[in-house]
């Protein structure tokens, strides 16, 4: 894990108060997006809880001592969720799955790395997938679990229960 | 003897016991004065003999006593002996030397009934002296208490007076603008005899005073019309000013700005809110009230472009990079309720953005809408 490239708004002291001009509201969550969907590819935050914002560095910027409050994670959550990137674990929505990729995305890149492997019609287990270099590199079990049911739902893949574990075969 | 005085009984003082047929002794030496009345009161005993009357004063009195005196037919209780304290008295007396340290009392048959007893607890009870000094009690809740109760007393009296001056005030005052008004009317009508130098010297003098004609609530039966005059005289009073900040300024500080030109006759905030709503009803009217999100009040004069402001603002924020409300009101000179709405005007038109965190409301430029960043 590299060190995240922070953009200007992160220490731009405005950024961490939401904002009550709606147009400037909008470009503001906008960069909140990008920074948000950003730091949990390069750092492979799967799982964020809202209570606990303050643990990670992108909410809580030290040197400007400026920090995002809970109710303003919840905002940027709205927004990630809006657009399939994020998804409440939870009904009092304090634990949020993070997409970087949409669940769409995600199975699309599962199948096409069963292609690229050769693995179709064959079973494989969910650390093989996860040991791969490539974007699936340490992807989260809830995550791909989801993916891998909405390739169910396409049809191209079957989750099946193994010792030990689990595993998917996939449909040509 | 040298205590008696020439002094005749108070009217207001009760008698409490009344005798004829006294003659006074000085120690054991018959006076002159002989077969007179007495007359008792709380504080002294008179003899009067027609017109002279003589007066002792009880506190001399040490004590009292009854003496027998044995006569022919036995003998019989008619003398009473008084005991007297030096003498410090200063009035006139009829002697000036006394023979002895006591009177006597010589009752021609008999003391009556009672009457020595009176004498005695009269003396014993000691009124002059309850008269002269008023107990003050000076420890305890009790004494605090009517410590706390006399200051209130004073400050009441001295509140009631200062109150009647200003009344007096009040109603001179209205003869000096009635007075000042007359003066500068004939000065019109002379223009040719006095010069304008003088003439305008003298209005300065008059308008030093303040508003040279305040416009009072009583001098108008119908509000509506209070309020519409009293509006056209706080745009008087405040156009000039009003410039002078910048064309807006906080109802609080008009408040204190007419007031002080009215000097006396004071309007009450509501009076002035109610004149100041006038304003925005007349579409002529160079100064309008404005209320901004937030609720504060203030008057804005029309020629003030709510765009240069802005500009102003903005400017602001550019130079110091980020600013308070506090901060822009140091920088441009206004009232800290009304740079704040400058800096949320700001906001709203996208100007400038802001960060709350535990220092406080700030603002920046907005950067999220800046093209170029």
């Amino acid at each position: 894990m590299g060190d995240v490239q922070w953009p200007w708004q992160y220490s731009f002291p405005p950024f961490f108060t939401i904002q009550p001009n709606s147009e400037t509201r909008q470009k503001q969550l906008d960069a909140w997006r990008t920074l948000l969907l950003d730091y949990c590819r390069t750092q492979k935050v799967c799982v964020i809880d809202v209570r606990e914002g303050d643990l990670l560095p992108v909410f809580n910027n030290t040197s400007i001592s400026r920090k995002l409050s809970p109710d303003a994670i919840m905002t940027v959550l709205g927004v990630l969720q809006k657009t399939g990137n994020a998804e409440p674990l939870d009904k009092t929505r304090t634990r949020w799955n993070i997409y970087w990729h949409t669940l769409d995305e995600w199975a699309s890149i599962v199948y096409k790395w069963a292609q690229d492997n050769a693995m179709l019609n064959t079973v494989c287990t969910f650390y093989e997938i996860a040991s791969d270099s490539g974007d699936l590199n340490g992807i989260d079990d809830g995550v791909l679990t989801k993916a891998l049911r909405v390739l169910e739902r396409r049809q191209q893949a079957e989750i099946l229960t193994l010792d030990g574990g689990s595993g998917v075969k996939f449909f040509s | 003897m040298d205590r008696f005085e020439y002094t005749k009984p108070d009217p207001s003082e009760a008698v409490l016991w009344r005798h004829s047929n006294i003659t006074l002794y000085d120690g054991d030496y018959k006076t002159s004065f002989h077969r007179g009345n007495i007359i008792l009161t709380a504080t002294h005993l008179f003899w009067m003999s027609g017109d002279a009357w003589l007066s002792l004063q009880l506190r001399y009195i040490v004590y009292i006593e009854s003496t027998v005196t044995d006569t022919l037919f036995g003998s019989k209780t008619k003398t009473i002996l008084v005991h007297l304290l030096p003498s410090d008295n200063k009035n006139p007396g009829p002697v000036s030397c006394a023979k002895g340290e006591y009177i006597k009392l010589d009752f021609k048959d008999k003391i009556p009934d009672g009457f020595f007893d009176v004498f005695q607890k009269t003396v014993g009870e000691k009124k002059w002296s309850v008269n002269q000094t008023t107990r003050q009690i000076r420890t305890g809740i009790g004494g605090i208490e009517k410590n706390i109760y006399e200051k209130q007393k004073a400050s009441d009296i001295s509140i009631t007076d200062a109150f009647k001056d200003l009344d007096r005030l009040m109603v001179t005052a209205k003869d000096m603008v009635s007075l000042s008004k007359n003066i500068s009317e004939k000065i019109k009508e002379k223009q040719g005899a006095i010069s304008d130098d003088e003439t305008v010297r003298f209005k300065s003098y008059l308008l030093g005073l303040g508003v040279d004609d305040p416009v009072t609530r009583s001098s108008f039966t119908d509000s509506n019309a209070y309020y519409t005059t009293l509006c056209k005289e706080i745009i008087k009073i405040i156009q000039v000013s009003l410039e002078e900040v910048g064309g807006t300024m906080a109802l609080a500080e008009v408040y204190c700005r007419v007031n002080r030109a009215r000097g006396l006759d004071l309007l009450s905030p509501e009076d002035l809110m109610h004149a100041c709503y006038m304003m925005n009803t007349d579409q002529s009217s160079p100064i309008k009230l404005r209320k901004f999100d937030s609720g504060v009040l203030a008057l804005q004069s029309s020629s003030c472009d709510e765009s240069v402001v802005l500009k102003k603002t903005v400017e602001a924020l550019q130079e110091s990079g980020s600013l308070s409300a506090q901060e822009l009101s140091t920088l441009i000179g206004v009232p800290v309720v009304l740079a704040k709405e400058y800096l949320l005007s700001a906001e709203k038109h996208g100007k400038s953005c802001r960060d709350e965190s535990i220092e406080g409301l700030r603002f920046y430029l907005n950067k999220f809408l800046d093209e170029y960043m």
